[in-house]
């Protein structure tokens, strides 16, 4: 009988009784020839397939943006000819509202801030009101649908003809949103007289009542709105449309299908098959007799800056949810002079951005020489040390520059230097040009420390797939360069939300997906084919929904009929994965803990897995169910822009992205730290604190404001739904005062606990050992186990 | 009734209904060659469709986890009626919301005895992690339990009586 086999060596099958060191598959020496490929063709195919299917329709979707997107008249005539506004006052429009960070404030066709009105819905709203008004009588309201409905744009003359009725009301809400926005005593979460140029305001007014009619008038040919009938409004008759209504059904049928079928497969044939590294024994080294390299040691520094950005980020969280309590400052003082809702909440979405992309970057440096096993080239060091300090300049630079956009200091160049103004692209273009060469020149260091290991090993294996899933990171966050400011509403939003959603939730998912399986292989507690295979299924669910489902965020502004349809199925399916993965996932916890638990040397990482579990959680609860909650078009018809959708951003970013970019800290700081620093009771009061903490701020305020707001979105229209009066009515202030205690223990027990060891970190990251031997790299070593077998014949 | 105290008290229930879901999802097995749903459609004869071990860490945390979290939705909603009540008590609108506030009281003390029966358990689970406190390295006073407290067989029989007395049907 022989003795246990070692899946990766061979030579031990005959060998027993010995003690075998440093055999983990990823820090194995060089060979002269490449690594054979580790998984079978028909899994490289599937994702080839999938990804290029889900690709090829999302370039279907660009070209039918560009192709159906809604037109921009040249002019605005009455039926006599006069102007009433042209296209170039429309893009002026489109530029004060983005350069005054208004999209952070309130929204258009539904995007954007929170706290102020959706002015496409508010123009609708009050234009309608103002020409039922002037027709007066029993059929006012039929004449006013008619004037909203009919399509009177000339496509050969590019000219657009409102009524007389119209054009009056243009003029009247001009000067309505005049006295909004130049208000000297604010109180409406902007600073005082914020804009005061009377064309400025004429320009935003003609911005708003172009929106309008695209969400009213009739596309050519067709018996809805170029929004598919978005907003909601009695008075011009827009109601659900019958896209609307018939690709939720069928999305909601898809996901049924689709999670029944796809359990019913996986659970009947086990394709995937898990296995743990079973038939050995592991020791886990202790985290002080980890060597680490000095771009490991660097990355501290990373730590403490994401520490701080992460309370920064909560604290200007807190100030802009105080604007719903107290509209009118912060306990007396005057805090819309100098930090207005619209720079808050902007600094509250980028940060959120920034924090989380800093612990990615600096774990995937941390793993750079772990994978390749041995030491790492020169200057890695100095060029971590560089990236982090671009990463600050950005971090600054662009913070700084969004608060004087809105005070206008760039002049022409507003949009280069200050507040370019789309939601979470809202950096100066110099700033997120910036951002991506640094993007980039991390992937740069990475492929430095990889590169002798990539040349050994076949481009399906694991460091390849590390590797690549890095450079997804840059390429997409560039795409968001195509959202320039003088682009039309509807395109500008698609390449958005290419950086929104597809980088965000899936790109930055793969690679999230690939570090956590990275680390469980260099843990040894996973076989690294386990691994891969979860990543391949992680890229097979995620482009066959994901990418495609993307669409889901271009339901009513301006896209055609198709992509809401596309959206609506697709995204549906995106559930299946977030429920199918999370199972998979303790599966592959648990292989984890059944090799771990034949250590005779402590597990390290229990704070990094416990913030892993809170992953699984939060990616049911918040991404599964409070996303899948809005996700039917005719839901996200009443709700979009309201407090479900943040309560949906919360527990899926926080949860999620917030949870793992905490997880990857602690891993890495356990071995920067020495052993009596480190600190178990710190990293189990921030888990507690910030799960709770999130826990409340859903329950207590964000899903009872956005049920509030549904229901009212619903029985009065959706205008009512954003108004400033309701948001800040008794009931809604209350809510926002009642989640003051979550906040602070968020930010007290959470958030502070982490700055703490993040100092700690780049305080005592010295006091390791340098690299001096490949094995001082290794986080376990691998001992087989003696047959009982052999013992017994021996 | 004010519609103020109406909802309040009806999404106070709506969270007392997410605390009893989130408790019954953290019982679930999270290992899904185990779970309900998927042993359901396995071939039979499949050995890797048995129950097999006991899941230990960090599955044994998950119950806790949940329950923690259904303590917050709890606590949520006794917070918002008892703010509801102080603003709104005409008689009706007492007695709709002392009733609320009575149902969220039982709720938060049984999750608070099946909350410390949790933490027992994942402190069994505990003893697999075998974490840098458990292992009985230089911070014991992080460690929740002393490190002379054994777990045995006979802890293991007390538990199953405290989670059957609760009728909460747990797996171990």
């Amino acid at each position: 009988m022989s003795g246990p086999r070692l899946e990766t060596d061979p030579v031990s099958a005959g060998t027993w009784r010995q003690l075998r060191v440093g055999v983990a598959l990823a820090v194995r020496a060089p060979k002269p020839q490449r690594n054979e490929r580790l998984m079978a063709k028909g899994w490289i195919q599937g994702v080839v397939l999938v990804s290029l299917f889900g690709f090829t329709v999302l370039g279907f979707m660009s070209a039918r943006t560009y192709q159906a997107e809604p037109p921009i008249p040249d002019r605005v005539v009455r039926p006599a000819g006069t102007m009433v506004f042209s296209g170039n006052d429309v893009r002026a429009g489109q530029d004060v509202f983005l350069r005054n960070g208004l999209m952070e404030f309130g929204s258009v066709f539904g995007h954007g801030g929170y706290l102020g009105p959706d002015f496409t819905a508010d123009y609708l709203h009050r234009a309608a009101l103002l020409v039922e008004s002037t027709y007066g009588g029993t059929d006012a309201r039929q004449r006013t649908i008619d004037d909203f409905h009919t399509n009177t744009y000339d496509v050969a003359t590019r000219t657009l003809v409102y009524t007389d009725a119209q054009a009056d009301a243009f003029e009247s809400l001009a000067n309505h949103y005049h006295d909004f926005f130049a208000d000297p005593a604010g109180n409406n979460g902007l600073r005082p007289s914020a804009i005061t140029n009377p064309d400025d305001t004429r320009h935003l007014t003609a911005y708003f009542s172009w929106s309008a009619w695209v969400s009213a008038a009739q596309r050519p040919g067709k018996d809805y709105s170029y929004t598919n009938n978005w907003p909601p409004e009695a008075l011009v008759a827009n109601s659900p449309s019958a896209n609307v209504v018939v690709w939720s059904v069928l999305s909601l049928v898809a996901l049924l299908t689709g999670i029944g079928a796809l359990l019913a497969v996986f659970g009947r044939w086990n394709w995937l098959g898990w296995h743990g590294r079973d038939q050995h024994e592991l020791s886990f080294r202790p985290p002080d007799r980890v060597a680490l390299t000095p771009s490991q040691k660097a990355t501290a520094e990373f730590f403490l800056v994401m520490g701080l950005l992460f309370l920064l980020q909560s604290l200007v969280g807190v100030a802009s949810q105080h604007y719903r309590a107290e509209i009118g400052g912060f306990f007396g003082i005057d805090t819309d002079r100098f930090l207005p809702f619209n720079i808050v909440r902007t600094w509250h979405v980028q940060l959120s951005i920034f924090w989380v992309v800093s612990s990615f970057l600096a774990v995937g440096i941390f793993l750079t020489p772990m994978i390749a096993g041995h030491k790492e080239p020169k200057g890695q060091s100095v060029l971590t040390q560089m990236l982090l300090g671009a990463l600050v300049v950005v971090v600054l630079g662009s913070l700084l520059g969004e608060l004087g956009g809105i005070h206008g200091w760039f002049g022409g160049l507003w949009s280069w230097f200050g507040m370019q103004g789309f939601e979470y692209l809202d950096l100066g273009r110099f700033w997120q040009v910036l951002l991506t060469v640094g993007l980039v020149f991390w992937v740069v260091i990475l492929y430095r420390g990889l590169r002798s290991r990539l040349r050994v090993e076949h481009r399906t294996n694991m460091p390849w797939l590390f590797f690549y899933s890095a450079l997804a990171l840059p390429a997409f966050y560039a795409v968001g360069l195509l959202a320039h400011p003088r682009a039309s509403y509807a395109v500008a939003d698609f390449w958005r939300f290419i950086v929104v959603h597809l980088w965000v939730e899936d790109f930055l998912e793969l690679f999230t997906t690939v570090m956590v399986a990275y680390l469980f292989v260099l843990l040894g507690v996973v076989r690294q084919r386990v691994a891969m295979t979860v990543i391949f299924l992680d890229i097979i669910l995620y482009s066959s929904g994901g990418v495609i489902g993307m669409a889901h965020h271009l339901y009513f502004n301006g896209e055609p009929a198709e992509v809401l349809a596309l959206g609506a199925f697709f995204s549906a399916l995106e559930v299946i994965p977030l429920t199918f993965l999370t199972l998979e996932a303790w599966s592959f916890l648990q292989l984890g803990i059944k090799q771990e638990s034949k250590s005779s040397t402590p597990f390290p990482h229990k704070w990094a897995v416990m913030f892993l579990v809170a992953v699984g959680f939060w990616n049911f609860l918040g991404a599964g169910v409070f996303g899948f909650l809005i996700n039917l078009p005719i839901v996200s018809y009443y709700e979009i822009g309201t407090a479900l959708t943040a309560n949906h951003a919360h527990a899926s970013m926080m949860g999620v992205y917030g949870m793992l970019a905490i997880g990857f800290m602690l891993f890495c700081l356990r071995y920067l730290l020495p052993e009596d620093k480190w600190s178990d009771k710190a990293a189990r009061i921030s888990f507690w604190s910030l799960n709770i903490g999130l826990a409340w701020m859903c329950f207590v305020t964000l899903l009872p404001l956005g049920i509030l707001q549904l229901y009212r979105s619903v029985g009065r229209g959706y205008w009512a739904a954003r108004e400033l009066a309701f948001l800040t009515n008794n009931l809604n202030a209350l809510l926002g005062w009642m989640r003051l205690p979550g906040d602070v223990l968020f930010i007290a027990g959470g958030v502070l606990p982490l700055l703490w060891m993040g100092f700690q970190g780049v305080r005592y990251r010295g006091s390791h050992q340098d690299v001096l031997a490949d094995e001082d790299l290794l986080l376990f070593t691998e001992v087989t186990p003696i047959p009982v077998e052999l013992i017994e014949t021996h | 009734m004010h519609p103020e105290a109406a909802f309040l008290s009806g999404y106070a229930l709506v969270l007392i209904a997410v605390a009893a879901g989130l408790g019954r999802l953290g019982r679930r097995t999270t290992d899904p060659w185990s779970s309900r749903m998927l042993t359901a459609s396995r071939q039979p004869g499949d050995a890797s469709s048995d129950a097999g071990p006991k899941p230990g860490w960090p599955h044994s945390e998950v119950p806790a986890f949940h329950v923690v979290v259904g303590g917050v939705a709890l606590v949520a909603a006794l917070l918002l009626v008892l703010v509801s009540l102080v603003r709104h008590h005409l008689p009706v609108e007492c007695v709709a919301q002392v009733g609320v506030l009575l149902v969220v009281g039982i709720r938060i003390a049984r999750l608070a005895s099946r909350y410390r029966a949790e933490r027992r358990i994942a402190m069994l689970g505990d003893e697999n992690c075998g974490d840098s406190a458990a292992a009985g390295s230089q911070q014991p006073e992080d460690h929740e339990r002393g490190h002379d407290e054994q777990y045995t067989e006979q802890d293991l029989a007390i538990l199953h009586v405290d989670l059957r007395e609760m009728g909460t049907g747990s797996t171990i």
